[in-house]
This record gives structure tokens, C-alpha cells and sequence, in this order.
């Protein structure tokens, strides 16, 4: 089935909601969702295979374990970048603004895909930021220029693939300076896969005209999902509404 | 109280290089919100202006009823920049199944405004989904999807006077003003529609706030007059005859709206505070206008319309006590300005008497909503200086957190900001005596009464002023141990309040920010929310049924499709009763 962005978007707050997230993150949540959706990075393929693990997540953010100057590290708690990929990108662009650049690493963390749409968002609030992770035999660098919409992708070889859950942050005031100091602690392996720009808007445009296919059971199960925030209907709650 | 306005704004217009722009704890109170009424730059006034000036062309290539008027009708609409259908089921509906509130699940009419032409297929899908409204699914080629009920207080005496060849009794349609009336126009993507940034990028000629959903509403209008025509002339062809022009103006569109559009207003804040920018600019223009001094024809204008108003507020039927007792009273000081107006007319232009002494004289001397009523009415002398803020209500919604932001600057911003918001004593029981939830009905937006009501903890975030107290008080304690330290810091440490941080931080840029109201508060007056939207809107004649649902008319007085292509006054703003014959193009359709 097909829904309107506007309309996964009201529904993905209030499943969010349900979830039991705060009103920044499902804010939050339901944007890194529908931007990676709408520009083919499968954001929804992503929410589903995480849903079994939010029902349970008690909604850990990430916790600070050591801040010295421009680095951080973080611990996601085993928790999705939905909740802690925020947090990491914020603290990134903070310690940036104040010490010319910063590098944060958040350990223990899920569905790291998704944090293309923060990196984004940032870029907006005229920050650079390079965004680093590996997912097994494969390394994802996504980085983007200050004022930017939409970030470079690229996945690279990994010579010696480790069990890592780890996302690296570089963020700074402009894109080569941080890419500089990327390439300076990352040696990247030979790039597999490119993911333009111009593919991005056609997508995003194809969505936006045609609506976003939806596999009806995720629809379903985000319903289950918002009717936890709706309140049974009583004829003293019809009361409530103006009768 | 003009030492209060801020003469620092950077609105500019031409040479002008600062407006008396009103201050936002004058403006963003919710009482003068709940007060404005229809200008120049509502919804429907600008969508109505462009029909004309484009002279868009509206013809029916499906006019299928029955001898009752149940059947199906397409209208094909050619806009000036592109082909759409508006396509509308008549359902046959027993009078004791027809309601108003959104839980509704039948209806006398239900329409859909969709993109381009439609063929026969279209037609079928929209033929099983249109009329199940929300239990139904459509799809990214509809724009809206609406309904309506007839009144039963007019519908059927109309029909019935003019199949026996008679034009209905003025008296009797203005206590109502309309035959059908709209209890939904859903846009915006819902139930699979086109998204907002669709219809906004790619069909410019519903390039502004709810123009599509506005518009359906004006097809409605136009369908209830053929419809009411063609119904009377069914019962009856050798003697009916066909609504007076005249009166046909006067028929709007009815609307009933509740608790459903309440929550839109503080889930948009930043549209909304760019919609009450431009109204308050498009006032601050008028203002200025008058800084030295105002011509005699301006002066007449503002008598003649003055009268208007006192007695479009006099013809108003509602039985809400309350708000009979307001029109009573604005008209009151609505006469006394007009007997001003004609007493001192030659030394208020000798003098060179300006508005901003009027306007301070209002303030000080009248009621918040005669205020409003006058400032609407500065407004709409001044077309050559307002019209062009219609193109300034949309804004880019996003709210963005700073989180290099010392906690000590935004501790700061939110005692300038929203002193409003510390100044509440949430510990008075009063203060938090409501909550919003949504019903698992529909999802509708409820009020409810805390501990009495089910539902408190799921309540809807809609308590701005608490939630600003909250996140204030949490900085205040972080700050005893971090006094250095930024938002980024205080978000590793309390993730839950980046979403108020956010939305602070953001309004704080705008010029009128937040809407200054607890809103839980026992007391609250939801109504004043809806009145303020429906303003925007454009809707006229208020009528409340409760503080949570309101009445009104849409686009009662505005001109006929038949009259697109004439010379347009752009005068329909407050009508009144016409008096048949007054206009030369007043013959019967």
C-alpha cells in the first residue's frame, strides 16, 4: 500500500509515542525515518527489523563515558541510533563550534543508517560532518558540507572486518578540514558502491508525487503501535470533545 | 500603551523602515487571539481574489442525479496553472443519522478535489472510497477529501419555496446562511492524499495554506445552490423558478468546527506565528498609513463599513448566550465610533487625527474583540499595501535545536521569551485542571478533567507553559553543578527535554512566538483556539455550541462562479441581508 509522507509521518510519531519516546525524539525518530526512506535507504526495511527490539529498549539514550576537549565517547546502551543518534550528532556539532573541530564515537548502538538524516539536519545549522561505521565486511563514510541537503555515500572494503557497533562523528566548520582529519585516523579500502545526489532527489521526488509504499503488516503493527496512546471512548469522554 | 509597541521591527515596506508592530505579550494573548476575525489575508479572501483575477473557469461535465438529487456530479476546473476535478456522491441520509462531529460515519455529500481530469476508472475508485471518508483510502492524485450535511432548517423550506415559484424569506436564511454545511476538508496527505509539499510546489494555484481545502469548500457552496435549484425544479417544472442571484451570494457554506483543530495551533507555532506576522504587519502598514492624517474618502469608507459590521453582528442568530451578550457590546462601541465618525468627521481630517489615536483610544476605552473588529476594518482600507502579504503565509516548519547554546544564554532566553510561561503557579490545582487526549475514536482530539477523566497518562504535549517550566527547572538544578556547561551537555543528562530546548530555541527567533496560554488550565477556553484558525480561514458569523465546538459560515457573501468574470469589489468581508434588486447584475439565474 501507499501513504502520503505527511501521513507515515503523524503515524510514525504517534507509534513512536507509543513506544514510549519523548516528544524530541519521536520528533526526531520519525524524521530519520522518512528521510532515509525517501532517499533510498530503506528507512522503513530498517524500522522494521528494529520494532522488536524498541518494545523492549526502555528508550536508553546514550551516556557520556569520557569528554576530553574536541573528543567524546559515548555508549548507546545497546539502544538504536533513533534514540541516541541525536544526542551524538548535537554533542559532534557543540564541541565543534567550540574547539574548531571535534570527533565523537558512540559504542553499542543499532540501525547506525539512520543517522544520515541528523547529519543532514546539522548541515543545515551550517556545520560539516563525516559520519563513519562498518556493518561486517563493508565501511560507510556519509559526509556533508555545511548548508547542504543531502550528503556523499559512499561503502568501502574493510581489509580486517571486525564485530563492531560503533559510529564515528567528525564535525567541524567546513567539509575538507574534517575530511582531512578523517583521512588522517581512516584508511579506506576500495570504494563498492557510490550513491549520487541527483539519485537521491529523483527518489525523494518519485515518493513525494506517487506516495511512499508501505508493507501493509509494518502498517498495521505501527498501528497497534499508536493505539497505545489512544484513550478508550466513553460517554463521558464524548463529553470531552463537545456533546 | 504605544511605548509598549516594537518600533524596532525590521519590517519594512517601501521606504518605510519600521512598522508600530504590536508586542507579542499584547498579541499572543489567547482571548485576542480567540477575538480576530476574517482580513484581507484569510484563506478565503485571497483564494477568492485569485478565482477572480484568473477568472478561472468552472463548468460540470457530470451532473447525474435523480429526481431527489442523489447521484454524482464532477465540476472540471481550469486554474491558471493547471486541470482538477472536483468530483462529489449525493447519498440519500436519514435525517436521524446525521451528525456533525468527526466520529460521524455517513453523510448527505462527499467530495474529493483531485489533480487534473478524471476518467472512468478514477471515478470508480473515488465512487467506493469517497464516501467512507476516513475509513476509506485514496491516493496521491487527490488533493481533498470533504463532506457535508444540509441544514434542515433551510434546505428543504428553499427547495420547497421555489418549486412553488416563490424566492425564499431573507429573514429565514440569515438566521442560518447556508444549505449544506462541511464538517471535514482533510488535506495534507491524510488517509493517501497528495502531501502539502506536492500540492505546494507542483499545483501553484493551491500554492498557499489550505487554498485546495478552501476551495472545496467554495465548490460545495456552488454545487448547494445547483443542487437546490435543480431539486426544486425536479418536484415541481411548471412552476419553479431558480434562486435570486442576490440571495445566492448570501448563502455560504457551514461549517462546524471542535476540539480537532485546537491542537493544530500549538503543533505549527512557527506557521502560525507567520501567519499573526503578516496580519500584524498588514495592521502595522495600515497604522502607519494614517500617521499624517486621513482623507475624507477614507473616512467614509471606514463609516460605511463600520455600519456594516454593526449590523452584520445584529443579524447574527446564535443562542449562545455569552456570545450574544459580545455582539451587543462591540456593537455598541461600534455605534459609538460611527456617531464619532459622523460628529467629528470634519476635524478629525482637519486635525489630521491619525489611526494609531484611534487605535489607542480603542485600546484603552473597548473590548478586546471591538478592537479586532476595527483593526480588520483598518485593513481592509489599505489593499495596495496588505494584498501582497498573501504570499508570505507559508514558512518552513522546522525547529532546530543549538546545541553549542550555553545553558546560562538559554536560561536567559526563557525569562525573556516566556516570562508568560514562569509566571504560572502550576502548583495551584486549577493550573493543571485539563488534559488533551486523543480517543481512540478517530483519534479525536478531547479535553478532559484531570483525575476525574480516563487518559491523564497519555495525555498530548500541548502544555507549552508546563513544559517550559519543567525543562526551566531542570536547567536551574543542572546549573547548580555545571554552571559552564551547553545544551549538548544537558541533553546527554536529560534526553527528554531536547524536544521543548528545540521548540524554545526556535520560537524565541520568531517575532510572536508561542501562544501565551496554559492550556490545561481547569478553565481553558478551547474555543478561542478554533475562533482564531477559523479567522485565518475566513469564516464569519461565530456561533459556539459549547467553549469546545463552534459554527460558522464560509464565504457567505462572496461572489457567485457566474461572477468571475465581472468587476469584483473584493467587498464581501461581514455580510449583511442583501436587499433583492440593488445590484444591476441581481436578475435570477
Amino acid at each position: 500500500m501507499k501513504v502520503s509522507r505527511n501521513e507515515l509521518t503523524a503515524t510514525l510519531k504517534k507509534a513512536f509515542e507509543g513506544l514510549g519516546f519523548s516528544v524530541g525524539d519521536y520528533q526526531d525518530a520519525a524524521a530519520m525515518i522518512i528521510w532515509s526512506q525517501m532517499h533510498g535507504f530503506d528507512g522503513l526495511q530498517q524500522l522494521q527489523d528494529a520494532l522488536p527490539f524498541l518494545n523492549d529498549c526502555l528508550c536508553l539514550h546514550a551516556k557520556l563515558i569520557h569528554n576530553d576537549d574536541h573528543q567524546a565517547l559515548l555508549d548507546g546502551q545497546g539502544s538504536s541510533v533513533l534514540l541516541s543518534g541525536s544526542q551524538t550528532v548535537r554533542l559532534a556539532c557543540a564541541l565543534a563550534r567550540q574547539y574548531g573541530s571535534s570527533r565523537v564515537r558512540l559504542d553499542n548502538c543499532h540501525n547506525r543508517r539512520l543517522i544520515i538524516q541528523r547529519l543532514a539536519s546539522a548541515a543545515a545549522s551550517h556545520s560539516a560532518l563525516v559520519a563513519y561505521w562498518v556493518e561486517g565486511t563493508t565501511a560507510i563514510k556519509v559526509s556533508i558540507g555545511p548548508g547542504a541537503k543531502r550528503p556523499d555515500y559512499g561503502r568501502y572494503v574493510v581489509q580486517d572486518a571486525v564485530a563492531d557497533q560503533s559510529l564515528l562523528i567528525f564535525a567541524g566548520a567546513d567539509l575538507a578540514s574534517i575530511d582531512q582529519q578523517f583521512n588522517d585516523e581512516i584508511a579506506l579500502g576500495i570504494q563498492t558502491e557510490a550513491y549520487s545526489w541527483d539519485a537521491m532527489v529523483d527518489r525523494y521526488d518519485i515518493m513525494l508525487d506517487e506516495g511512499i509504499e508501505i508493507d501493509e503488516s509494518l502498517w498495521y503493527e505501527l498501528d497497534t503501535l499508536v493505539a497505545r496512546v489512544l484513550v478508550e471512548s466513553t460517554d463521558s469522554s464524548r463529553a470531552g470533545a463537545g456533546d | 500603551m504605544r511605548s509598549e509597541h516594537n518600533t524596532a521591527s525590521k519590517q519594512s515596506y517601501g521606504n518605510r523602515a519600521a512598522l508600530p508592530m504590536r508586542p507579542a505579550s499584547q498579541v499572543m494573548q489567547l482571548d485576542r487571539l480567540g477575538s480576530f476575525h476574517q482580513s484581507r489575508l484569510s484563506f478565503m479572501r485571497t483564494l477568492v481574489r485569485r478565482m477572480v483575477q484568473e477568472n478561472w473557469q468552472i463548468k460540470s461535465t457530470i451532473f447525474d442525479l435523480d429526481t431527489e438529487g442523489y447521484g454524482t456530479a464532477v465540476y472540471e476546473v481550469q486554474a491558471k496553472y493547471g486541470t482538477y476535478s472536483y468530483v462529489l456522491f449525493s447519498h440519500y441520509l436519514d435525517p436521524e443519522n446525521r451528525n456533525d462531529r468527526v466520529i460521524a460515519n455517513q453523510w448527505d455529500l462527499t467530495m474529493a478535489l483531485c489533480e487534473g481530469t478524471v476518467g472512468a476508472e478514477q471515478l470508480e475508485f473515488l465512487r467506493t472510497n469517497v464516501p467512507k471518508q476516513e475509513a476509506g483510502r485514496v491516493d496521491s492524485r487527490v488533493l481533498v477529501l470533504s463532506r457535508g450535511n444540509r441544514s434542515g432548517r433551510t434546505f428543504e423550506y428553499v427547495v420547497d419555496e421555489l418549486a412553488h415559484g416563490r424566492q425564499p424569506d431573507i429573514d429565514v436564511i440569515a438566521e442560518v446562511g447556508y444549505l449544506y454545511r462541511t464538517t471535514a476538508a482533510y488535506g495534507s496527505g491524510k488517509l493517501g492524499m497528495a502531501d502539502w509539499e506536492k500540492v505546494r510546489t507542483k499545483h501553484r494555484d493551491f500554492n498557499r495554506p489550505f487554498a485546495a481545502e478552501m476551495f472545496t469548500c467554495f465548490m460545495l457552496r456552488h454545487f448547494s445552490l445547483q443542487h437546490t435549484d435543480y431539486v426544486a425544479a425536479q418536484r415541481k417544472p411548471e412552476t419553479a423558478v431558480s434562486l435570486h442571484n442576490d440571495i445566492k451570494r448570501y448563502f455560504g457554506i457551514g461549517n462546524s468546527t471542535g476540539l480537532g483543530m485546537a491542537p493544530f495551533l500549538i503543533n505549527h507555532p512557527l506557521l502560525i506565528n507567520q501567519w499573526i506576522e503578516q496580519r500584524e504587519t498588514a495592521l502595522a502598514r495600515a497604522v502607519d498609513a494614517g500617521t499624517d492624517g486621513v482623507t475624507s474618502a477614507m473616512l467614509e469608507q471606514f463609516r460605511v463599513g463600520t455600519a456594516r459590521v454593526i449590523q452584520h453582528l445584529g443579524e447574527i442568530v446564535t443562542g449562545d448566550s455569552q456570545q450574544n451578550i459580545s455582539n451587543g457590546l462591540v456593537r455598541g462601541e461600534l455605534q459609538e465610533l460611527g456617531q464619532w465618525l459622523v460628529n467629528e468627521g470634519p476635524n478629525i481630517i482637519a486635525n489630521h487625527y491619525s489611526w494609531a489615536e484611534l487605535v489607542l483610544y480603542a485600546e484603552t476605552n473597548w473590548r478586546v474583540e471591538t478592537q479586532e473588529v476595527m483593526n480588520t476594518m483598518l485593513i481592509e482600507l489599505y489593499p495596495e499595501l496588505v494584498d501582497e502579504l498573501e504570499e508570505q503565509m507559508s514558512v518552513d516548519e522546522d525547529q532546530h535545536l543549538v546545541p553549542q547554546m550555553s545553558l546560562a544564554d538559554l536560561k536567559l532566553l526563557i525569562e525573556d521569551k516566556y516570562d508568560w510561561a514562569l509566571a504560572i503557579d502550576f502548583a495551584e490545582p486549577a493550573a493543571q485542571g485539563s488534559f488533551w487526549y486523543r480517543s481512540e475514536e478517530k483519534m479525536e482530539p478531547r479535553l478532559g478533567q484531570t483525575h476525574i477523566d480516563m487518559g491523564m497518562e497519555k495525555q498530548m504535549p500541548l502544555a507549552i507553559g508546563r513544559m517550559v517550566r519543567e525543562c526551566f527547572d531542570e536547567i536551574c538544578v543542572y546549573m547548580t553543578e555545571f554552571p559552564q556547561q551547553d545544551v549538548a551537555h544537558f541533553i546527554l543528562q536529560q534526553p527528554n527535554f531536547s524536544g521543548a530546548i528545540s521548540r524554545i530555541q526556535t520560537m524565541a527567533q520568531s517575532h510572536y512566538g508561542d501562544i501565551r496560554e496554559n492550556l490545561v488550565h481547569a478553565d481553558v477556553l478551547p474555543i478561542h483556539l478554533l475562533r482564531c484558525k477559523l479567522s485565518f480561514f475566513g469564516v464569519s458569523k461565530f456561533d459556539p455550541r459549547s467553549r469546545l465546538w463552534v459554527r460558522n459560515t464560509m464565504f457567505q457573501g462572496a461572489p457567485l462562479v457566474s461572477d468571475f468574470d465581472k468587476p469584483f469589489l473584493d467587498d464581501w468581508q461581514f455580510p449583511i441581508k442583501p436587499v433583492l434588486g440593488a445590484t444591476p447584475d441581481s436578475s435570477t439565474a
